[in-house]
């Protein structure tokens, strides 16, 4: 494991200044001001950042680190939401919380997909049929945060940084969507322990309509990345 | 060739968008977790599954529907060696909420700013990447391939690659510049004093006027003191011929680019951009020849900023050594006698110095500029090599002696001032007595 630092101005659209000033070095002495295709170039400060670089693999971007470290915390505040929604539960679960790291690599395969139904299979079977919790408003929090940064990192390469635009708007995102966990909380919440008078009728109704939805938005096999 | 098109922009139709692997697993695992949570009268997992459709549902809905096509465009396909220019990737029509990454691969004497190739497209859909250009010659721009993610990372179109791009990197010629006269000159519009008088800036003698003579060229001192009218007469400026024969036989030393030690190919090529340079704004004409590089056009008489870019232009192209049947012949005909031939050579092949001595015994004026790096016999790192380029600059010292003796110089190459010495001499030469037969 090595760690490489990389001295550039990586802000898009500064050229690669070579020299202090930008320009090609003293060698250019001989030449003038009416030098054939000459390139300026401005002066800009550069930044540096660092890459990490796993045994032979490709190199790491701090933002995809980071992207793989909240995805593992998405999954941390899951268990610790089943753990105490279940009461507790064997200590070889939390090894899962590696797996999202382990796998940083596969951020854009069904390997995700995967983990994610282990993870609810284990809250149906370890929490209580018919209770209702509000552990489950942080485990949809840590769902959804691991998603939403499995997905942005399989949207780049690994050594991709992280833009502060696409960070704001993916947060949005997120923000949006777990108010919607808050909502089905709360009126879950409101709903827990009261009859509501609804038949099979109603069941079936609700799960016709739950297969349109998925039938909406059928798509074609996702795409491999390359 | 020289005529070779390179390619500056670039475009092509990045494809359909395509549902990604999150996608997937928003929408399986809402679904399955809606229907568990039903069935198994679970509300918490309708909770956990509440944000997970929404993403499934805003990533559908938010789906693009346009093709998109990815283009590129090179801000400066030309540049000197160690020049800097910029490569701007559009995708249009441009994406709303969409991650847009630009990925150009790595290749040989392109620097890339930022280093990993990486660049992400900015709300109008456009990334600008930095290139640096580290050695002279045509250069192949890495493949640049483009990808777009919509909305919660549901649908992506790419990566697609687009078609390469070119760039030429001029040699950056080193400081060269002499204040010696060129031998010969007889053109018409140069800086180089002549020997007939007429026109030009050099001073000849002051003479009695003659009906044609302009009046700012009257000497008052010596008119008013003689009682008549004189003038100060100068010599004319003419123009001279240079010809440059650049050996391309072969490239010594490793290959380190602007940044590094120069290779045998290197200092000959900026030593012939240098002096193409100095001689062509001085006025003077200039022709290019090159041995032992294929598919290099020879460059004809010519002068001026535009014959420089020809120049420049042709020393890019040159790659070594992809012709080693070339004996020089084509070369070296027809050159002007009245020309100056600067052949630039390491001295290696031995085919240079026989036409060395081919040109001199054409009674041409030819020097010998000896483009021999010298950090190849004073590398520490490497003694034994060190120790094989001096015996063989022994077996080379009997060739340059051979050419010295026959009259030619051979000057090794300094940079400025590195011809001075032996164009005084040839200009001395020129002048001095000489017998002829009567």
């Amino acid at each position: 494991m090595s760690e490489q630092p990389t001295h550039h101005g990586d802000r898009p659209g500064s050229p690669p200044d070579g020299r202090p000033d930008g320009r090609p070095d003293s060698r250019a002495g001989g030449s003038s001001a009416e030098q054939p295709a000459v390139t300026a170039s401005p002066s800009r400060p550069a930044t540096s950042y660092r890459t990490l670089r796993l045994g032979a693999g490709p190199e790491w971007s701090s933002g995809q680190l980071a992207l793989g470290a909240v995805s593992t915390g998405g999954a941390a505040l899951f268990l610790v939401a089943l753990y105490f929604a279940a009461g507790g539960f064997d200590l070889i679960w939390w090894l899962l919380v590696l797996v999202p790291v382990l796998t940083l690599s596969m951020a854009g395969s069904g390997m995700s997909l995967g983990f994610w139904a282990l993870m609810l299979y284990g809250w149906f079977l370890l929490t209580d049929s018919g209770s209702f919790t509000w552990w489950s408003l942080p485990a949809a929090a840590g769902l959804l945060v691991s998603h939403a940064a499995t997905a942005l990192s399989a949207s780049m390469p690994p050594a991709g940084q992280l833009a502060s635009a696409a960070v704001h708007r993916w947060g949005r995102l997120i923000g949006i969507a777990f108010s919607a966990a808050a909502v089905v909380c709360c009126a879950a919440a409101a709903i827990h322990g009261r009859s509501l008078g609804l038949g099979p009728a109603a069941y079936v109704i609700g799960l016709v309509g739950l297969a349109a939805g998925v039938w909406l938005v059928r798509t074609n096999p996702p795409s491999q990345p390359h | 060739m020289v005529s070779q098109r390179r390619r500056t922009t670039t475009e092509r139709s990045l494809g359909d968008w395509h549902p990604t692997a999150a996608h997937a697993r928003a929408v399986i695992l809402a679904s399955v977790c809606g229907v568990a949570a039903v069935l198994g009268r679970r509300p918490d997992l309708l909770v956990i599954a509440a944000p997970l459709a929404v993403a499934a549902g805003w990533g559908h809905l938010a789906r693009p529907r346009a093709a998109v096509t990815g283009r590129a465009a090179l801000g400066d396909a030309t540049l000197r060696e160690g020049g800097v220019t910029t490569l701007v990737v559009h995708a249009d029509p441009p994406v709303r909420q969409a991650d847009g990454v630009v990925t150009l691969a790595s290749t040989a004497w392109v620097e890339r700013k930022p280093a990993s190739g990486i660049a992400r497209l900015d709300d109008d859909g456009v990334a600008v990447l930095g290139l640096r250009s580290l050695r002279w010659g045509r250069h192949r721009v890495g493949t640049l391939s483009l990808t777009l993610t919509s909305a919660w990372g549901a649908f992506r179109v790419g990566p697609t690659d687009l078609p390469d791009l070119d760039i030429c990197a001029l040699p950056l010629p080193s400081a060269f510049d002499t204040s010696a006269p060129t031998p010969h000159p007889r053109g018409i519009v140069g800086q180089n004093r002549s020997s007939h008088p007429g026109s030009g800036t050099e001073f000849n003698t002051i003479r009695r006027f003659h009906p044609g003579d302009r009046l700012r060229r009257i000497h008052w001192p010596v008119s008013l003191r003689t009682g008549d009218l004189h003038v100060t007469s100068t010599f004319s400026d003419e123009d001279a011929h240079v010809f440059l024969l650049v050996d391309a036989y072969s490239d010594l030393g490793p290959r380190e680019g602007i940044d590094g030690r120069p290779t045998s190919l290197d200092v000959t090529v900026r030593a012939a951009g240098a002096i193409s340079e100095h001689f062509l704004r001085a006025n003077d004409r200039l022709s290019l020849r090159t041995v032992g590089a294929a598919d290099v056009a020879p460059i004809g008489v010519g002068s001026g900023n535009h014959h420089l870019r020809r120049v420049l232009d042709t020393l890019a192209s040159i790659a070594p050594a992809t012709e080693r049947r070339d004996e020089g012949e084509h070369a070296i005909r027809g050159v002007d006698p009245m020309a100056l031939c600067l052949v630039l050579s390491p001295l290696i092949e031995p085919t240079m110095v026989a036409l060395a001595h081919t040109l001199a015994s054409r009674g041409l004026t030819v020097i010998v500029v000896d483009t021999f790096p010298e950090h190849l016999v004073a590398n520490p790192a490497n003694v034994h090599e060190s120790l094989a380029w001096r015996i063989r600059l022994l077996s080379r010292a009997a060739q340059v002696h051979s050419l010295t003796s026959r009259g030619v110089p051979v000057v090794p190459w300094r940079g400025p001032g590195s011809l001075d010495h032996v164009l005084r001499d040839i200009a001395r030469r020129a002048s001095a007595p000489r017998m002829s037969r009567r």
